[in-house]
């Protein structure tokens, strides 16, 4: 099989604008809403949503810039600038290993959801593994060309969540909305909390602003990429309340999927929106699916210059569908996802202030090049 | 060239294999698609509630297309009883050749008497909003006759019975009484546990189904508790204030005359707010235009047209009035949407009493409630008359 090669590897500032969004908007969509609506009182949720997405907006900022100041390092070597070798590798391989995390966490909700949803009688092994084997396809090919995939992808993907929402307005009310700010301050807080664990994903900055040719673009176009998840969500959270209700939102597991559900669009082809939604979704998902397990070879690759970058797929593509098999009940699946989002803002959060930290007891401008 | 294609041979032939291995397809000419299921009481019920349902099942080879109509029914109605609703349909799909789906499932009809069965409709939602492959959006309606005699209530201009009651539902020609409730409306009243209307159907003596009026779902205990129809139904959407279209009649000096109700729309206000004696003003202000006048008074005077406003009003009161007797005193439930005037207004006293409002304590019962009327005539007509005065 001969792969098309582009010119070179490298991207512009704009295709990690279009990254950002597309790695966070993912599995966190499906059921944000239904988490957030436990802590606050009708519509009050949507604070949450922008107090958490200003704050992601502002570490989306902390990384791009931090990785911006080394243009065309990997993380792995300017992190051993600042903090030594050893504890860089050790960063590098946690980064490895949270890459493949996610990409197994995307795999088994695709089969989850798909089970749930679309196919009562396959078994989830049979779709996990064939998403799997797209992703797999989409990993082994030019760097270059994941990139092109997502600007393919991303337009849809709000696209069709504009037309989803648009159609929903014959279904809201108004008072599920009203009235408004009667949360207390405890459930704001939860509240912030809860969403900003839906945005998680920020991790691959470290990594892929390495490759991008106009650095010093790089945080404005990451930042302005995150703003347009978290104007997304806002709307998400909205219409779901408005469609539902603010009770009804937090018993639906799923509250993303029963919106497509209910939406009737009138002349009987498109009746049933959510099929085209799925189809839309799952790029979403296979979009980031995709990045996750890209970042963990570029990471194991920098750990192991010699290693050839179809070995690392064939390494860890087996490593992925065991881990994504692991989960299996919807308890197991929701403690993954759980412990997941944490450990997505744990990992860069903690990497992104030790670099920080040191960078500037280094004094910064001497390291760089 | 030779070891080119041989793995390619291999591969291909692999994929042969899993090409056809799709576990769910079902070809849509064996899919048995369920239009409409309707729920009664089986007759002979002993202890335990015994549910007998209906499923209406599409025959496509009577529906036809729209250009050549098919002969013959377009349905297939099977009845069963049991335990379970899950497990009735699959009794049923014993009798059905092809494979039951529900996923265009548009009304779901509960006979009256197993609606006044206590959380029996709660129990039986479950499965219509847990199964995944139901929409949210199936129509409930109840009937005072048994439900499964409704699906079989055929029209001229439509084939499918079920069909044909679910665009009675949601036209609006019959707004004065229109409500209609969708399954996944019902389950954000049950889980903010307020009540809640659903439409009454019924059967005429000439085999048609009429929109009746409404049944009146009570919270604790959860259940039918009355129903409301013609001018009681009208008088609580004066009150509620919304799709307030239809006509009323009304006496001026003993001629009848119509009004066709053009705007109108309601207003609350709390006048007292102590929680033990609540007090609400409902003003009704309603735009009309008049229909039918059997008198031969001249309606482009404004002393006539002040009494025309004033005879208008009165009957609206009284209408309203009836109404809000039955509901407020003799269900004692709220459907009348006072709970979310409260809670969009006066949230914090609505927090306070909202687990004792129409039950508990119930002071939804206590409270008082006064209801102004305010008409404007504004179309007479084409013609001011059309006889001379005393013949």
């Amino acid at each position: 099989m001969s792969t098309f090669k582009y010119a070179d590897e490298k991207i512009k500032s704009q295709d990690i604008m279009i990254a950002v969004p597309s790695m966070v908007i993912a599995v966190g969509i499906f059921n944000f809403p239904a988490t957030l609506a436990e802590s606050t009182r009708y519509a009050d949720g949507w604070v949450g949503v922008l107090i958490g997405g200003i704050i992601v907006i502002l570490f989306t900022w902390v990384v791009a810039k931090l990785a911006s100041l080394f243009p065309n390092q990997s993380f792995l070597s300017y992190s051993s600038s600042l903090v030594s070798k050893p504890v860089a590798s050790v960063l590098t391989i946690l980064f490895v290993l949270q890459g493949i995390l996610i990409a197994a966490f995307e795999v088994s909700t695709i089969s989850i959801v798909s089970h749930l949803y679309l196919y009562e009688r396959t078994p989830y092994e049979v779709v996990a593994i064939t998403f799997l084997l797209v992703v797999v396809y989409a990993v082994s090919g030019s760097r270059a060309g994941i990139f092109r995939i997502n600007v393919l992808f991303l337009p849809l993907i709000f696209l069709i969540s504009g037309l989803l929402m648009l159609f929903s307005i014959n279904f809201m009310e108004i008072k599920n909305v009203l009235p408004v700010f009667t949360t207390d301050i405890r459930g704001y807080v939860r509240g912030t909390f809860d969403s900003a664990l839906a945005y998680s994903g920020v991790g691959i900055l470290f990594f892929y602003v390495s490759l991008v040719r106009d650095v010093e673009k790089v945080p404005s176009r990451a930042v302005f990429g995150m703003s347009w998840v978290v104007v997304l969500y806002l709307f998400v959270y909205l219409t779901c309340i408005a469609v539902f209700g603010q009770e009804t939102t937090e018993v639906i597991h799923f509250p993303f999927i029963e919106l497509a559900q209910s939406v009737e669009i009138p002349g009987g082809f498109f009746e049933r929106m959510e099929s085209i939604f799925f189809v839309i979704w799952i790029t979403a998902i296979f979009t980031t699916a995709m990045m996750s397990f890209d970042v963990s070879i570029m990471a194991l690759q920098s750990l192991f210059p010699k290693l050839n970058k179809h070995t690392a797929v064939f390494i860890l593509s087996p490593i992925i569908y065991f881990i994504a098999m692991v989960p299996n009940n919807y308890l197991d699946q929701i403690k993954f996802g759980k412990l997941l989002s944490y450990a997505t803002w744990i990992l860069p959060g903690f990497v992104a202030i030790l670099l920080w930290v040191m960078y500037a007891v280094k004094g910064g401008n001497r390291l760089e090049k | 060239m030779k070891n080119k294609c041989l793995p390619l041979v291999v591969i291909l032939s692999i994929s042969l294999f899993i090409l056809p291995g799709c576990w769910d397809e079902v070809e849509i000419e064996d899919r048995a698609f369920i239009a409409a299921v309707a729920i009664d009481l089986a007759e002979d019920t002993g202890d335990e509630t015994i549910i007998e349902m209906t499923e209406q099942i599409v025959v496509p080879a009577g529906l036809g297309t729209s250009t050549h109509p098919g002969t013959g029914k377009a349905y297939r109605n099977i009845t069963r009883s049991g335990k379970s609703i899950y497990e009735i349909n699959r009794d049923i799909s014993r009798q059905e050749s092809r494979i039951s789906n529900v996923e265009h499932l548009g009304l779901i009809i509960l006979s009256k008497e197993f609606a006044e069965q206590e959380g029996m409709l709660a129990n039986i939602l479950d499965v219509f909003i847990r199964q995944q492959y139901m929409r949210r959006g199936v129509m409930v309606a109840v009937t005072d006759t048994k439900a499964k005699d409704l699906l079989s209530v055929e029209v001229e201009h439509m084939k499918l019975p079920s069909i044909n009651i679910i665009d009675m539902l949601e036209k609006d020609q019959t707004a004065v009484t229109k409500e209609p409730a969708r399954s996944g409306d019902v389950q954000e009243k049950l889980l903010s546990k307020r009540s809640y209307a659903l439409p009454l159907l019924t059967i005429l003596p000439d085999h048609t189904v009429e929109y009746e009026g409404i049944g009146v779902m009570a919270e604790e205990p959860s259940k039918l508790v009355g129903t409301l129809t013609d001018g009681d139904a009208k008088g609580r959407h004066f009150i509620i204030g919304k799709s307030q279209r239809g006509s009323v009649i009304a006496e001026v000096d003993g001629e009848l005359v119509t009004f066709d109700i053009i705007l109108g729309n309601s207003k609350y206000t709390l006048t007292n707010s102590d929680k033990n004696s609540l007090a609400f003003t409902v003003d009704i202000e309603l735009t009309v235009s008049i229909r039918e006048y059997f008198g031969t008074k001249n309606l482009y005077k404004e002393e006539v047209k002040k009494e025309f406003q004033n005879e208008l009003e009165k009957e609206v009161k009284k209408v309203t009035h009836r109404a809000l007797v039955k509901i407020k005193d003799e269900f004692q439930v709220d459907v009348l949407e006072f709970d979310r005037y409260l809670q969009i207004h006066h949230n914090k006293l609505w927090t306070e009493i909202k687990d004792n409002w129409d039950y508990g304590e119930n002071y939804f019962s206590q409270s008082e409630v006064t209801i102004n009327v305010k008409t404007n005539v504004r179309e007479p007509g084409a013609s001011v008359k059309i006889k001379a005065k005393g013949e």
